[in-house]
């Protein structure tokens, strides 16, 4: 039996690349980060503090006991949670991670020409993002003003390039923190339209301490990407957001916040 | 207006709302004239599915008037009659271009708790927890419809309420239940659970051929109706059905089974192991109809599943379905894929969908009407309720 060869091998070599950095960046994050060395000490040291608290009474040996366990067990282990909020992955030989990167990806029913004309459209993204106001200020570049909590509002500029099939959006003068986001289009098999591909980098402020807070949020950033993603593909195929609006049942303000921050909703009283 | 709440287990209350309002430019309101309540409302009523919060408006079978239309809602005007299909479709994702109109892509506002427990969002459904979207339902005097362009069949005056208010669900359900079996002339269909949606699916398998419709129930009265409509009623409680069906198959057992119970099937051997791990959350739905259909059915047959499931199952027989070379079909049902061609069959007279309709009640009687209907009791079969000002309309 033959194979025709396949329309994926045909794909280009940006397509490749984009494949192999959605699974980089869908890499298990719960394998060993601690070097052998490092785990060896972690272990003899845990063992220490446990054998000390054991011998004390009182509140003093319960938080050496615990801290002993934990560290014995970080060594055994080998997986380290301060590690893997900050990045470090001392397998890989690496120091701090300073970039945050995720990954989300939707199908939009409708060719190429027609999404990518939305997301170049200051207009049209602004409507998707709708917490955000851009208005544009140059041929590639916008500015971007957001509604902060209280009323105050704060604005940066971005770059927009476009190479090949890509679009990237960087932040430039003003804004709050360093970040790139890049989508990829690539065609859909048969008659399902465009694939986009979207990638996030940023380093976020507040030194170790936001880097550590950005991880911890890692699902939460991804599932925003995907709201936003759904936003453009519904404006697209539908021309509006699908809402749910009252009367519906008494919503804890937690929700109303959730609902806004992943479902675009307004609020509802 | 006044509507149906839900207030938490076995508990609805019937309330003063706000009105719904168009929020999107693809939006209608309809007064409803006549809304029904359904089995899967029984599955919120007892708290099965989650993301429920009190107050929310209940219902997803309604019909009635349009009485306000969105700028971008082009074929329907206000005063037009209309029955209202329960999943919320755009019409232009890859799913509704394909009919498979429950799956749409687009009509599910809180798709990310969809995702999370699914993997994918199913449509948006009215009145159907926060999961499916947190849509205001219809059992109330107004209903907000999203995609209104896309959804709502028109229907004439010559029809009562009651002859086509079903097409919003329950006929669809059980039509797509029996043509998931690709009935051929001959063939034995098994039917668990005479409720509604079993009583179409039997209708249904019986239109498209079927030798024999045999429908399994433990109610009187419901077996009694699906004996009526042509079907060999099996009582679970005083025949081990397993081995009836068996041998009233010849040995073969029945080509297609269709589960029209869903997730709180009553009874079976395992009753006694589902309480226990429904209680400790180690499975949430207990399944079993759906364990007897895929034990009985023959080899290389399909199981049809019309009743709903929310979440996990525990000892399900995978194991017999893979050994006998079964076909699983199930889903939400399509129902803008079969409104009109089922209309047009009301129209001609081969169905009569009002039969199932035991209790017609004012809906500011809800509350006796879900008690009654979730307890099986006064012979309930089918509850319609009448919104006030909307009493006799249409009938
Ligand atoms: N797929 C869909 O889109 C869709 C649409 C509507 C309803 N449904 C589902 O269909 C199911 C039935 O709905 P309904 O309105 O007919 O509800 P219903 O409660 O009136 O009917 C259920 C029937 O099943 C019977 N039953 C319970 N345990 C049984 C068992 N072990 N064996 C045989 N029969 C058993 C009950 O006695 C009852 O008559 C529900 O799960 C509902 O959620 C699905
Ligand atoms: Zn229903
Ligand atoms: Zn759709």
């Amino acid at each position: 039996m033959t194979f025709a060869p396949s329309a994926a091998q045909s794909h280009s070599a940006a397509v490749e690349h984009e494949r192999s950095e959605v699974v980089r960046l869908h890499a298990r994050r719960s394998g060993p980060n601690v070097g052998s060395r490092e785990r060896g000490a972690s272990l003899l040291g845990g063992a220490a503090l446990l054998a000390l608290g054991a011998a004390r009474r009182g509140w003093l040996g319960v938080a050496l006991g615990a801290l002993g366990t934990a560290l014995a067990l970080r060594g055994a282990s080998g997986r380290c949670p301060v590690y893997r909020s900050l990045g470090i992955d001392a397998n890989a030989g690496g120091g701090i991670d300073r970039e945050l990167e995720f990954a989300r990806a939707t199908t939009v029913c409708a060719p190429h020409d027609v999404v990518r004309g939305f997301f170049t459209n200051p207009t049209a993204f602004a409507h998707a993002a709708r917490f955000l106001e851009i208005e544009p200020i140059g041929a590639d570049c916008w500015e971007v003003s957001a509604r902060l909590p209280g009323g105050a509002r704060h604005s940066w500029e971005i770059e927009l390039a476009e190479e090949g099939n890509r679009i990237e959006w960087r932040a430039g003068a003003g804004a709050p923190f360093e970040h790139v986001v890049r989508v990829e289009l690539v065609p859909a098999p048969a008659d399902r339209g465009t694939e986009v591909v979207a990638t996030v980098s940023a380093t976020p402020p507040g030194g170790l301490a936001g880097l550590a807070l950005g991880r911890w949020l890692h699902g939460v950033l991804e599932r925003g990407l995907g709201v936003q993603l759904a936003n453009v593909k519904q404006l697209i195929e539908t021309g509006e957001i699908a809402r749910a609006e009252a009367p519906a049942g008494q919503r804890s303000a937690v929700r109303r916040a959730a609902g806004r921050m992943f479902a675009g909703e307004e609020a509802t009283s | 207006m006044k509507a149906v709440c839900w207030y938490g287990k076995h508990e609805v209350r019937v309330e003063d709302v706000p009105d719904p309002e168009i929020v999107n430019p693809r939006d209608a309101i309809v007064r409803v004239t006549s809304t029904a309540i359904c089995g899967s409302d029984l599955h919120l009523y007892g708290h099965f599915i989650p993301t429920m919060q009190k107050g929310d408006v209940l219902g997803h079978e309604f019909m009635g008037e349009v009485v306000e239309v969105g700028p971008s809602v082009g074929n329907l005007a206000v005063g037009d009659r209309v029955v209202v299909p329960f999943p919320i479709a755009c019409g232009a994702c890859w799913f509704c271009k394909r009919q498979l109109y429950s799956c749409c892509d687009n009509s599910n506002p809180n798709a990310y708790m969809a995702e999370a427990l699914f993997g994918h969002s199913p449509a948006g459904i009215f009145g159907y927890s926060h999961l499916m979207g947190g849509y205001a339902g219809g059992q109330a005097e107004y209903v907000r419809v999203p995609f209104a362009d896309v959804g709502p069949l028109k229907v004439d005056g010559g029809l009562s309420d009651e002859q086509v208010l079903f097409l919003s669900d329950i006929l669809p359900t059980g039509w797509m239940a029996a043509e998931f079996c690709d009935i051929e002339p001959g063939d034995t269909i098994a039917v668990w659970g005479c409720g509604p949606v079993g009583q179409f699916a039997i209708r249904a398998a019986i239109l498209m051929g079927a030798g024999r419709v045999i429908a399994i129930d433990r109610f009187a009265e419901r077996l009694a109706l699906a004996r009526k409509h042509g079907a060999e009623p099996l009582h679970y409680e005083e025949v081990e059905v397993l081995d009836a069906l068996r041998d009233l198959t010849g040995g073969r057992g029945p080509d297609a089974c269709i589960d029209a119970v869903g997730l709180e099937a009553h009874g079976g051997m395992l009753s006694a192991y589902d309480e226990v791990a429904t209680r400790t959350f180690m499975e949430t739905d207990r399944p079993n109809a759906l364990r007897q259909a895929i034990l009985a059915c023959r080899k290389g047959g399909t199981v049809s599943l019309a009743g709903v499931y929310g979440g996990f199952v525990d000892k399900l027989p995978l194991g017999a379905a893979v050994n006998k070379s079964l076909q699983l079909r199930m889903g939400q049902t399509h129902v803008h894929r079969y409104m009109r061609p089922l209309l047009e069959r009301i129209e001609r007279g081969e169905i009569d969908a009002t039969d199932i309709i035991t209790h017609r009640l004012p809906l500011a009687e809800a509350a006796h009407a879900y008690e009654i209907f979730q307890r099986k009791q006064e012979e309930c079969i089918k509850v319609v309720l009448s919104p006030p000002g909307a009493r006799g309309e249409g009938a």
